[in-house]
């Protein structure tokens, strides 16, 4: 049954709020998804102005943390459910990267050891002479690399692995934490995120979403984030035109989200919430963003109109604005993208409204295609 | 006719373009999504706009598109609308191409013919 509402996104925002950004894909993971998150989270970079040394190390944590669930990935069934997790939040100008997968007990015992030399020789500042030794030796594993990767994640963040192994019943469920740490502040300050990530997985997989995001909504971030939605609605619907409508809803959703919430422009990014999952074959996008307390009453009665709208006199109107558009001279917002947004879903729009602890309102939007 | 071609590469968000008023085939194709259209369309529209200031006959444009946002959509009318204005508009040929099973532009297609006075083939 399809669980999602609008207020998915109100319980989601409160445990994000804290993050400038934050990105949690619940796979499947794929090769072709690494430069897809890498150019996600280069933007959340961009955008908060996060120093280009950090945003160097980060990418290369990134790719190196993303491969290695792929690398490491040994339970691969058919149409398996879970996928694992891989997420990463900015807070406090510091990134920090959680993943959730699963991996033989055979090799989580491995790991395990392999992650307490690596914490020791952190702790003892000798993690550089450790990987040179490491390379001259050149030991191999069944898996290329003798945790080369992991000596590479710990020595380029500078900071302790933290992980947690949960027994499972035919595997172990890998819980992993990088910390990238801002160039003031101290590693220990940013906090463990294993448990909030367990709880984000649970959440997820219950609201059937596979991808989380909130930050910076930008056309620099649509366009990976357009590819692994299309990628996901394909694996779906095994039709690519049916994918390609979830891709059209994506693109209208996100440029509306940009475009309207410009015009409370604070000179900082404009930030937005997207979630978009799959169920009953259905892709469902719950997306919005934060609007002074006085623009809910004109947004609300807007939506409360377009929606009582059939779907034939929804397309009157866009032909009717499409007219008058030749004549306008507001070459940003004409209102055909909302419209579009209510035309892309197959059923009624949902939405809602949904006070916070600030001053503004938080509006929740649900389409589905 | 004394009208330069519009010669344009793609990228990931604005399609290929070709506007050619001395061969008369001409063509937009690909993605076009940019978040505001304005900028990329307005060279489209003006030359669109000097072509039939040129009394230019016999144009054909095929129109293909994966995806095609709503602010580029509204460009891509302006563009055509111009074009709908000549006198010489029933000799243009408009095809738009598309897969027959791709429904959303199979839409948009027809809802710019039911703005356009002339013929937009859906091919």
């Amino acid at each position: 049954m399809n669980r999602a509402t609008p207020e998915i996104l109100k319980h989601y925002f409160d445990t994000v709020a804290k993050a400038d950004a934050n990105f949690s894909y619940r796979g499947p993971f794929l090769d072709q998804f690494t430069e897809v998150i890498l150019e996600v989270a280069s933007s959340a970079g961009n955008a908060f102005e996060i120093e280009r040394s950090i945003q160097r190390k980060m990418s290369f944590i990134l790719v190196e943390s993303f491969q290695n669930i792929l690398k490491h990935a040994s339970i691969e069934e058919e149409n398996q459910v879970d996928n694992g997790l891989f997420s990463f939040r900015l807070v406090d100008r510091s990134f920090i990267i959680n993943s959730i997968n699963f991996i033989t007990k055979k090799d989580s015992e491995q790991l395990c050891r392999m992650i307490e030399v690596v914490n020791e020789h952190n702790r003892n500042k000798t993690i550089k002479e450790f990987y040179m030794q490491h390379l001259q030796n050149n030991e191999l594993s069944e898996k290329g690399g003798a945790g080369l990767g992991l000596i590479e994640l710990a020595r380029k963040s500078g900071s302790i692995i933290l992980y947690e192994m949960e027994e499972a019943q035919d595997c172990v469920v890998f819980h992993q934490q990088i910390t990238m740490r801002n160039e003031d502040g101290e590693v220990d300050d940013i906090g463990n995120y294993i448990k909030a990530n367990k709880i984000r997985y649970e959440e997820l997989k219950r609201d059937g979403v596979f991808l989380s995001f909130s930050g910076e909504v930008s056309q620099k971030n649509l366009l990976p984030l357009l590819s692994l939605v299309e990628s996901n609605a394909m694996a779906g619907h095994k039709n690519k035109f049916k994918a390609r409508k979830a891709g059209h809803a994506l693109i209208e959703v996100m440029q509306n989200i940009s475009r309207y919430a410009k015009s409370k422009d604070t000179g900082g990014p404009v930030v937005g919430y997207l979630n978009v999952g799959l169920a009953e074959e259905k892709i469902f996008i719950i997306a919005g963003n934060t609007i002074d307390k006085k623009e809910k009453y004109a947004l609300n009665e807007k939506l409360d109109q377009l929606t009582q709208l059939s779907e034939q006199a929804l397309s009157e109107l866009h032909q009717e604005v499409m007219k008058k558009s030749i004549h306008d001279d507001e070459k940003l917002r004409s209102g055909l993208g909302l419209i579009e947004v209510l035309r892309s879903s197959s059923q009624k729009v949902d939405y809602g409204f949904y006070p916070t602890i600030s001053e503004e309102e938080l509006f929740s939007m649900l389409i589905t295609v | 006719m004394n009208l330069n071609d519009l010669n344009i590469s793609a990228t990931e968000e604005t399609p290929e373009v070709l506007l050619s008023a001395s061969s008369g085939k001409s063509f937009l194709k690909g993605r076009s999504l940019p978040e505001n259209a304005f900028e990329f369309y307005r060279p489209i529209i003006a030359w669109a706009k000097n072509y039939v200031e040129h009394n230019g006959v016999g144009l054909e444009v095929t129109l293909s598109f994966d995806y095609l946002n709503s602010s580029s959509s509204r460009f891509l009318f302006e563009m055509l609308h111009a074009l709908d204005q000549s006198e010489n508009s029933a000799s243009y040929v408009v095809r738009w191409q598309t897969d027959p099973e791709d429904e959303l532009m199979i839409e948009k297609g027809e809802e710019l013919q039911r703005l356009l006075r002339m013929k937009i083939e859906i091919v």
